[in-house]
């Protein structure tokens, strides 16, 4: 199957900062179909941001594995990881952006390696700030931004290089009513293209409240319930 | 697709310089610094081992010199020129006459100069053997009123007209020279007609010159001491960078300055682990990553150094830097005329990229690889 990304099994165990070791995930088991809108609901420190960072293939699982199309790209050695990561695009809680260049640079970074002219590096960086109502920040460094504006820049960054998953932390933590009607239009459009996107929220769905996602997730203490 | 990608990661890397412009300058201005600290006391060691090669690459195969219980003494040249004649491989023998002498301005070393004696000057014009009476002196000598006194001892000075002066140029061979007819030079060092300084030999092959020393040695009816070119060479540049030295003991500092740099930019890479994994997170590879950062580097580094060989250059060669022949010489304003040849100025180049730029290219490029081993949101999580 295209673009369906699944979970068998996966556990994740960190070092805390007192030193001693956590279970973040619980023998995760979840199916991500193309095209499909999930949202993994629960509380602060369920463990829902850790598990888009391991769909993601930005930390290795301690146990089980991600499959992506049946492949097992948690167990790909790094280089093959960060390849694949070019159809992935990732909205981090946090944001990490650089806070000392422009939006439109912040936007065009994932697609700087990919051997694209400058002149089309810009108009897919534009293109992709139109889409979540950004264009007219494009010109203004990053550190001036209110956090709604910096969230949307984050948002465009993930979908420039027009992923085949997209993984949203909390998207929508920022955004007034406005902001959150542009992001479910975007990850409609998105739906429609056959691009997988699986949402983290809060304890409560904070974009999709109305029950519109295909999937939704509760997660709890590393544990994940559903799909309901 | 792929054409792009060294232009845009060149450009990223010169935007990664302008969001850290304070850190490009002055990391820039210590590696030109430090550049111009080690291609100086480099320039200066090549430039004056190829001068000196120079310089004894016209002198004769062997020198002869008569040696006795008080050191060296002159030698009668007709007996001395017929045993040498006598010995097969040598091709022609002159005697010479040269040796110190004292005037008002210090010691200076005469020459006698015969009519064979022919010199281009520093106008394009030719400095012809000296008249009896008459002097030719070198760069560092200067003549009162247009003589020059020399001083025979309890027989008192005499007094020579200067009638000439070598080039600026030939100060290396010719700093405190002073060129007189052979007759009168014989005078002033107290030579007696018939005797000579030392003999100058030249052979069929310049190859053969030490193995025919020990036979010219024995054909000789006195203790003699016989240099060769190639000794020759030696013992002038071992002097003159014996005396240089000191200036070797800066390379010290500077390579102690690498060091702390090589340190500072391996610890400020490594702060830069979330940037790192940022790139990593939205799909750059590390080889992307790797020459991000190896151009930011070399757009700081390359030219930082190449300032800094400049001014290194033109601290040893700008005409009228007289500060390498202070020190090498004791000269007080004459230039050394310094000559470099062509591989003597690469093996610079080659020390430096060693010594500076290599070192400085792995310390801020090598970071990224190693980030390479950790997962991306590792970085992400323990950088600033």
């Amino acid at each position: 199957m295209e673009n369906e990304i699944c979970c068998r099994q996966v556990s994740m165990v960190r070092n805390t900062v007192s030193g001693g070791r956590r279970q973040i995930l619980k023998h995760i088991c979840a199916r991500f179909p193309a095209g499909s809108i999930s949202e993994v609901n629960g509380p602060n420190g369920a463990g829902k941001s850790t598990l888009l960072y391991v769909m993601a293939g930005l930390l290795r699982p301690t146990e089980g594995e991600v499959l992506w199309n049946e492949a097992p790209v948690s167990r790909w050695s790094a280089g093959h990881r960060d390849r694949w990561r070019r159809q992935v695009g990732i909205v981090f809680q946090d944001l990490h952006l650089l806070e000392d260049v422009t939006a439109l640079e912040n936007v065009m970074v994932p697609l700087i390696p990919r051997g694209l002219s400058v002149g089309e590096l810009r108009r897919k960086a534009f293109s992709a700030m139109e889409r979540i109502g950004a264009a007219d920040l494009a010109s203004l460094p990053v550190a001036r931004m209110s956090g709604g504006q910096r969230q949307r820049i984050a948002i465009a960054r993930s979908v420039v290089n027009t992923p085949a998953l997209l993984l949203a932390d909390e998207p929508a933590a920022h955004q007034d009513r406005q902001g959150k009607d542009l992001l479910r239009v975007l990850f409609s459009d998105l739906k429609q293209q056959g691009v997988t996107i699986v949402v983290a929220g809060g304890r409560e769905p904070a974009l999709y409240n109305d029950g519109r996602t295909d999937f939704s997730f509760e997660m709890e203490n590393g544990e994940l319930k559903g799909p309901s | 697709m792929k054409r792009y990608r060294v232009e845009n990661v060149l450009l990223w890397a010169a935007r990664e310089i302008l969001r850290r412009p304070s850190d490009a300058v002055m990391t820039g201005i210590c590696l030109a610094v430090i550049t111009a600290m080690m291609a100086t006391v480099l320039l200066l060691s090549h430039a004056v081992s190829d001068t000196a090669g120079r310089i004894l690459s016209v002198s004769p195969d062997l020198v002869v010199r008569r040696i006795d219980a008080g050191g060296w003494t002159s030698i009668p040249v007709d007996e001395g020129m017929s045993c040498i004649r006598t010995v097969p491989g040598v091709l022609t023998v002159r005697p010479r006459i040269w040796g110190a002498a004292r005037t008002e301005q210090g010691p200076v070393t005469v020459v006698g100069a015969g009519s064979d004696f022919q010199l281009a000057a520093a106008g394009g014009g030719k400095i012809l053997p000296p008249e009896p009476g008459r002097a030719v002196v070198g760069p560092g000598i200067e003549a009162v009123d247009g003589r020059l006194l020399i001083s025979l001892g309890a027989a008192g000075p005499v007094a020579f007209a200067v009638a000439g002066r070598l080039p600026d140029e030939t100060a290396m061979a010719a700093y405190d020279l002073v060129i007189l007819d052979p007759s009168d030079a014989a005078r002033v060092l107290g030579i007696a007609p018939g005797f000579a300084s030392d003999l100058a030999v030249e052979v069929f092959h310049a190859a053969e010159a030490e193995v025919l020393a020990p036979e010219l040695a024995q054909a000789l009816p006195w203790p003699v001491r016989i240099i060769t070119r190639a000794e020759a060479a030696k013992n002038y540049s071992g002097a003159v960078l014996r005396r240089g030295s000191l200036a070797a003991l800066a390379l010290l500092p500077a390579v102690l300055a690498v060091l702390v740099l090589v340190v500072v930019t391996v610890r400020e890479r490594a702060f830069r682990a979330k940037t790192v994994g940022l790139f990593k997170a939205l799909g750059w590879q590390t080889s992307d990553v790797f020459l991000v950062h190896l151009f930011e580097s070399a757009m700081t580094a390359i030219p930082s150094v190449l300032l800094g060989l400049a001014a290194g250059y033109g601290l040893v060669f700008f005409p009228g830097a007289s500060w390498p022949s202070r020190l090498l010489f004791g000269w007080q304003r004459q230039a050394p005329g310094l000559f470099l040849d062509p591989a003597g100025a690469l093996a610079v180049l080659a020390e430096i990229g060693a010594l500076i730029l290599i070192p400085y290219l792995a310390a801020a490029a090598g970071p990224s690889l190693r980030a390479s081993l950790a997962d991306p949101q590792d970085l992400l999580e323990e950088g600033r």
